[in-house]
């Protein structure tokens, strides 16, 4: 008996230990002068350690904001509801409630770059053209690398010890320090001559080296969650596949988790473990990428799909999704796919919204067909 | 950046060398010369009866008689070699003695309120993006176009009149009378500092409006970067992402356009300088001109584009060393 109640609470400290981030139920809201829009509107979602979370969804679906909320990097304007909870992992192995913190509150300052780094879409202009790559890296690991500890033979008495750890805790490291790890870092995403390199604009470097360099600066203080926003699309398909194959090897080195948002499904067959589809807000469909692909059960998810070119199906012409995504001032009534879906039952879905239903096998819904 | 700042200074040169063809063209544009006007003030009323000859002689005298590429060369080669930019015949004494004071009391003006639009304008007009829609920034907008529209000759009145009745200090001038022949001292260098006040604020009033609504204009461009959005991800506090980011590179307009400030403020100096009687070169300018006094004209028109020129140098440099991706371009 006890020992089954003690494997139980090990392993729910496990499945708990998993999760650098688990999102519940998050609305995010603008204020406008047309009033209040609603961009995300209650998602749910996790990221779980060692493993990568695709989201995907068209422009304006809420990809962006609903992770941006976790560090708060809104516009000043954005509200997150009460009723949100965002829990991250902010590097004690625990999960705390980071929605209630304000934005320019020091842990929320801690945890941006800290627990939770960011890549951005264009290389070019997430990086300052004034500042040399290795300032802006170095300027990320001073903010959250301490000095590591002395070894435990340099120090004598339980009391230095102390004095030690405390100093190692409080300790900023040098700049010369930080270069180092700058270097180090950029050699470690695979640019060559990274001493060189550290020194130089980025304007001197070319894209998919900026890209590198986004990523070693975001890695820089090895991150518990890495978020992603679309950190290919501006790329090359080389290039792409380059850095796609990089994000995978970093993880698998620094067991980091990894969101990444994008709105193209062949990307996500490539990198991602879950998925996640947004549409106008709220996530139509998740699940495992695999069984998700091959067997879609959301009539957005699968319009996705048959817009993908593929290689063994030459013949077939690419369908797009009909129509656009409204705009989140006039969301329809019912469910928000409604005014676009082949599969739509008049009178039931543009009245009610579909609920979330557990499909068994890490998959869920919403929509009325799965009932 | 050596190469660059050379590269500069050869320009420099050759501006330099093309403004002094313009000048002393200027300088022989008015009808008559000054022997026509010597001849006359010195003779008329006297009954003496001047001939051609006679004001052929005067010509003679100063050195009028030769042709002008002559004239020019042997006057550009005095400047270039030994400082000496010819006679005052209006003065009778070297154009040096009459320029003299003046030329580093201007450049007191000048820098006084250089030194004033820019502290007032880079803090304000970041401050102003930043709170953007706020007290502080629509009170901005009203006082820039204030300062845009109001003519400086009244607002030097204005401020005359409140400080003579408010402050009792001492109409015009750019010392207290007591203190206006005295060797130089502390005491006079800060009368000095006082009496540059007005003037500076007269000439600083349309730059700072000006200057204000490019710095905030950039800010609020550079705010939205991406870039800035990375260094917030990074967790690095607003203020250092303020400062480090957006505003460093919002100080970039304002540091190319150090040249215009200084032509602008010196093309408002004489009417300034007139209202508030101050011993600078834009009222000797008139009134040379008014004497037919080419010498004097020609030697404060070259300092002036000197200056000018100078200052855009100094811009250029300044520029090219706070953004590292024009050395690329300047060769």
């Amino acid at each position: 008996m006890d020992m089954e109640a003690s494997v139980g609470v090990t392993s729910t400290a496990a499945t708990e230990a998993s999760s650098v981030l688990d999102i519940r139920n998050l609305k995010v809201s603008f204020r406008t002068d047309e009033g209040i829009v609603t961009a995300v509107d209650g998602v749910s979602f996790q990221a779980r350690k060692g493993r990568t979370l695709g989201l995907v969804g068209e422009s304006g679906s809420g990809k962006s904001v609903s992770t941006r909320a976790v560090t708060k990097l809104l516009p000043k304007n954005a509200i997150i509801d009460p009723g949100s909870a965002i829990r991250l992992d902010t590097g004690n192995g625990s999960l705390t409630d980071v929605a209630p913190l304000p934005a320019n509150s020091r842990e929320i300052r801690n945890i941006r770059g800290g627990a939770v780094a960011m890549i951005f879409q264009e290389p070019m202009a997430s990086f300052s053209p004034v500042y040399t790559i290795g300032n802006q890296i170095a300027e990320a690991v001073r903010l959250h690398r301490r000095a590591a500890l002395s070894p435990l033979g340099a120090t004598e008495t339980v009391g230095d010890q102390i004095a030690e750890s405390l100093r190692a805790q409080n300790a900023k490291l040098t700049k010369q320090e930080a270069w180092e790890i700058a270097i180090e870092m950029l050699h470690k995403v695979g640019i060559s001559n990274a001493n060189l390199r550290v020194d130089q604009y980025p304007h001197e470097l070319s894209g998919g080296m900026r890209q590198r360099a986004m990523i070693a600066t975001a890695l820089s203080t090895h991150p518990k969650l890495l978020i992603a926003d679309e950190p290919t699309t501006a790329l090359d398909v080389t290039i792409q596949a380059q850095i796609l194959e990089l994000m995978g090897q970093l993880q698998a080195d620094l067991g980091m988790s990894i969101i990444f948002i994008t709105h193209d499904m062949g990307v996500i067959a490539q990198v991602a473990h879950d998925v996640a589809v947004m549409y106008l807000g709220v996530i139509v469909e998740r699940g495992p990428t695999r069984a998700l692909i091959e067997d879609p059960k959301h009539p957005y998810t699968e319009g996705l799909l048959q817009a993908i070119p593929r290689m063994d199906v030459l013949s077939r012409r690419l369908t797009p999704v009909p129509g656009d995504i409204p705009s989140p001032l006039e969301r329809p009534a019912g469910c928000p796919f409604q005014t676009r879906c082949p599969k739509r039952i008049p009178g039931r879905c543009d009245r009610e919204t579909p609920q979330e239903i557990g499909l068994g096998g890490g998959r869920f819904v919403s929509c009325f067909l799965h009932e | 950046m050596l190469r660059f700042a050379l590269h500069r200074l050869f320009g420099m040169a050759v501006t330099m060398f093309c403004v002094s063809i313009m000048v002393f063209t200027i300088m022989e544009l008015p009808p008559g010369d000054y022997a026509d006007r010597y001849a006359f003030r010195k003779f008329s009323g006297t009954g003496v009866n001047i001939t051609e000859s006679d004001i052929q002689n005067i010509r003679v005298q100063f050195g009028l008689d030769r042709p002008a590429p002559e004239r020019y060369f042997d006057w550009v080669w005095r400047i270039v070699t030994d400082f000496d930019f010819g006679q005052s015949f209006a003065f009778e004494t070297s154009v040096n003695d009459v320029v003299g004071e003046r030329l580093w009391l201007t450049l007191a003006i000048l820098y006084a309120t250089l030194i004033l639009t820019y502290l007032l304008a880079i803090p304000i007009a970041i401050y102003a993006a930043v709170r953007r829609h706020s007290a502080v920034d629509y009170g901005l907008t009203v006082v820039s176009y204030l300062g845009l529209a109001l003519p400086n000759f009244l607002l030097a009145l204005i401020l005359l009149y409140i400080s003579v009745s408010t402050f009792g200090s001492s109409v015009g001038g750019l010392f207290s009378p007591e203190l206006e022949k005295a060797p130089w001292s502390w005491e006079k260098f800060v009368d000095l500092l006082q009496h540059l006040i007005v003037p500076a604020i007269v000439l600083a009033w349309s730059a700072t409006a000006l200057q204000l609504q490019t710095v905030r204009a950039t800010m609020l461009d550079e705010l939205n970067k991406l870039s800035v959005t990375a260094a917030r991800a990074r967790g690095l506090p607003e203020w250092k992402v303020l400062l480090k980011y957006p505003a460093r590179l919002a100080v970039n307009p304002v540091v190319s356009t150090v040249g215009f400030d200084v032509n602008r403020i010196f093309s408002e100096l004489p009417i300034v300088a007139l209202v508030l009687s101050l011993p600078e070169l834009g009222e000797l300018l008139i009134q040379s001109y008014l004497d037919l006094d080419m010498y004097v004209a020609g030697a404060i028109l070259m300092m002036l584009t000197f200056f000018i020129v100078v200052m855009n140098f100094v811009s250029d440099v300044a520029l090219a060393y706070l953004d590292p991706r024009i050395k690329l371009e300047g060769g």
